[in-house]
């Protein structure tokens, strides 16, 4: 999952992004309100962490300004200030959660992943298609009660599928929430990992999860219980 | 009395008018009555010139008579009858007064008898000094009782002169006699009429005082209908139902009103600057602070393990300093009293509440029923209201199983407002103590206590009041009294 951090102060930002990273998530930086808004509405990205006190444009203005171009993607606000005021102007303004400064990096992607299966209509953070279980938090696979060992990318690329579950995922969508801008990209990777992918999951190769559509992308197949009680 | 505006303006042109009509009043009655006396002096001098002229002294036969002479007498006559000096003897008359004899020696009338005429003070008369010529002068004097009669003393005009006779011109004694020409008439009519003029006059007075006061009492309502209007507003505005003055009212107005918009303006703007500058001070003692936790928690330190005891005693006065700062900012937030504060609607701002707890609390199915109608209102700064209502729907957000409902209604001055939750509820035993917590600097947040000590502060500084109930869902109920 691709995500966007704009904050101005440089030792949070760069925590904030470590710590990101670290909980596997593919992380973009911007330092102030412009270059932020530019990433928010040009790129890709799947969410985004948004400081309200930034200079110039503040945070307020590219939650608005992203809501006003029609992106649906989840923006959560960091503040100092801890008050419901500013909690209903930010939350009215289009952002999905509101976080106090100090930030605790565990805090933060936790409360990233419950917006991230939100959007898609998860309300569990496990990830259910039988038979596969995806577990959010602990970013382990099951396969039939069966722990799936994934590397890391491999896991990424699952987890992009499974959130998505029905939907057709293009490859670079795939490559661009994988990798950050500077990167060096190559397509192919992303062939090896869906092909690594089903030799994982799907051994015998009566499961068929992940589809492939020429010329358009991947799309996981199973079907998924996306709330506790629809079966 | 002086106290009040009308009741200086009704006493003062009360009192101008009413001494205005009572002085000309007088002058108007003393004019009226000196024009009368006057006239009766003139035709009382007049009349005693004309009448001497045709009365005769006689030495003879005895003691010496007065008498008209026989040439005159027809014209003489006349004269008495036309200045009806011989019809009421009372009325008008003249006669001679015989010092020596002490009773009436002539008289206009046929009658000397002195009980049909008025007698006055003729030592007075007779004291006066004498002249060799005779000019009448005629003065107002009282008549004097008579001993056998029951009549007091009436007004008259009165022209005497003293004359002396010879009694004896032959006899060289040279004794002389006094007597007292008096011609008088009586000043009554005049009395009565000067006496009804008065009571027209009185009559007048009362009818226009009534009126006055009327057209007093009613201009004083048009003058001071403006400053109770005025003093209205300003009620309102202290009330709550108004920001500032606005209404149009006379010049003599406006500077009190645009002083008091402007000291309006300036609580506001001192409350404003208040707020910003401790926004500013906890902002920027935050962020450092914040920078501080995540280089702490970064791998700046790995040449020291991360579960260095020294490492984990700051990062936790870290947080611990975080956390006095916010408190001690909501508190110095809540507690700028402002007398000038509008009563706000509490609904539209529920409103955006429940939206926002919806979204705050996305993972959960519950419904908020907001029974508060657009007429509720209180006296509480927006932001206050604010962060109290967030507060608590947040935590009955939080605790709700299914459900959270806000209903409110008036109780005298004040607004209750009930926020239900089908939770479960407050701890049974003290529940006061959870409003309690977070007012001690060393206690920690958690739970619904820190939400319930800033609503306590929000509340308390307000002078309103906050109870912790049972809801008719068995949950919690927090019922809050707020100033209208």
């Amino acid at each position: 999952m691709r995500v966007l951090i704009v904050e101005d102060k440089a030792p949070i930002r760069e925590q904030l992004a470590a710590d990101l990273k670290k909980n596997g998530f593919t992380v973009d930086v911007a330092a102030d309100g412009a270059q932020g808004l530019y990433i928010a509405t040009e790129y890709p990205i799947d969410i985004a962490v948004v400081d309200l006190g930034l200079p110039h444009v503040t945070g307020l203005e590219i939650i608005k300004n992203v809501r006003a171009k029609g992106l649906e993607y989840p923006i959560v606000t960091l503040t100092v200030r801890d008050r419901w005021e500013t909690k209903v102007e930010v939350l009215e303004a289009g952002a999905d959660d509101y976080l106090v400064k100090p930030i605790h990096s565990e805090e933060l992607a936790a409360r990233l992943r419950a917006l991230l299966r939100r959007t898609q209509g998860w309300t569990q953070s496990e990830l259910n298609c039988p038979p596969v279980r995806l577990n959010l938090t602990e970013q382990r696979v099951y396969v039939d009660e069966n722990e799936i060992t994934l590397t890391a990318y491999e896991y990424r690329v699952l987890e992009h599928l499974m959130m998505h579950a029905g939907q057709v995922i293009s490859k670079t969508h795939l490559t661009d929430s994988l990798y950050e801008e500077d990167t060096d990209r190559d397509s192919n990777v992303i062939e090896v990992f869906i092909r690594r992918l089903r030799q994982k999951l799907d051994k015998d190769d009566t499961l068929k999860p992940i589809e492939t559509l020429r010329g358009r992308g991947y799309r996981f197949t199973l079907d998924c219980q996306r709330t506790i009680n629809s079966k | 009395m002086m106290g009040s505006l009308r009741s200086r303006q009704l006493v003062s042109g009360f009192t101008i008018i009413v001494v205005g009509i009572l002085i000309l009043g007088i002058l108007l009655s003393m004019n009226i009555y000196h024009r009368k006396t006057d006239a009766i002096i003139a035709d009382l001098e007049s009349t005693s010139y004309n009448l001497l002229g045709y009365i005769e002294f006689n030495v003879e036969p005895k003691g010496g008579t007065f008498t008209i002479g026989e040439s005159n007498r027809d014209e003489a006559s006349i004269f008495v009858s036309a200045r009806q000096l011989a019809q009421s003897s009372k009325e008008r008359f003249a006669y001679i007064w015989g010092v020596d004899e002490q009773k009436i020696v002539w008289s206009t009338s046929d009658s000397r008898n002195s009980e049909d005429f008025a007698l006055f003070d003729f030592k007075e008369i007779a004291a006066r000094p004498k002249t060799d010529s005779y000019t009448p002068e005629a003065k107002s004097m009282q008549s004097v009782p008579q001993a056998n009669s029951d009549e007091g003393p009436a007004p008259y005009m009165v022209a005497a002169q003293t004359f002396s006779f010879n009694l004896n011109a032959e006899s060289k004694t040279n004794k002389k006699s006094d007597y007292i020409f008096v011609v008088a008439a009586s000043t009554k009519e005049v009395g009565r009429e000067i006496s009804d003029l008065i009571m027209v006059f009185a009559i007048l007075f009362f009818v226009s005082v009534i009126l006055i006061l009327i057209a007093q009492l009613a201009s004083s309502f048009w003058v001071v209908h403006p400053i109770r209007e005025f003093e209205e507003e300003v009620r309102d505005i202290e009330n709550g139902n108004k920001g500032l003055i606005t209404n149009e009212y006379p010049d003599e107005l406006v500077p009190i009103k645009n002083t008091i918009n402007a000291l309006i303006g300036h609580e506001k703007g001192q409350k404003q600057r208040y707020k910003d500058a401790l926004d500013d001070l906890a902002h920027s003692l935050k962020t450092p602070l914040a920078a501080i936790q995540s280089h702490i928690g970064s791998d700046n330190f790995h040449d020291i393990p991360a579960n260095h005891p020294g490492l984990a005693g700051i990062a936790s006065e870290m947080e611990y300093m975080q956390e006095i700062i916010s408190r001690q900012l909501r508190k110095a937030m809540v507690t700028t009293d402002n007398a000038i504060i509008m009563a706000q609607p509490i609904r539209p701002l529920l409103t955006r509440l429940a939206a926002t707890m919806k979204k705050v609390h996305r993972d959960k199915e519950f419904e908020i029923r907001i029974n508060v109608d657009e007429y509720s209102k209180c006296r509480l700064d927006n932001e206050d209201l604010m962060e109290l209502f967030g507060n608590l729907l947040n935590n009955a957000c939080k605790f709700c199983d299914k459900l959270v409902e806000i209903s409110s209604y008036r109780d005298n001055d004040m607004l209750v407002i009930d926020i239900d939750d089908d939770g479960m509820g407050f701890p049974s035993e003290n529940p006061s103590k959870l409003l309690k917590r977070g007012i001690r600097e060393d206690s920690k947040t958690e739970g619904q206590g820190i939400g319930l000590a800033v609503s306590t502060e929000i509340i308390s500084a307000v002078n309103g009041r906050i109870e912790l109930l049972v809801s008719p869902y068995v949950g919690a109920r927090v019922r809050l009294h707020l100033p209208v």
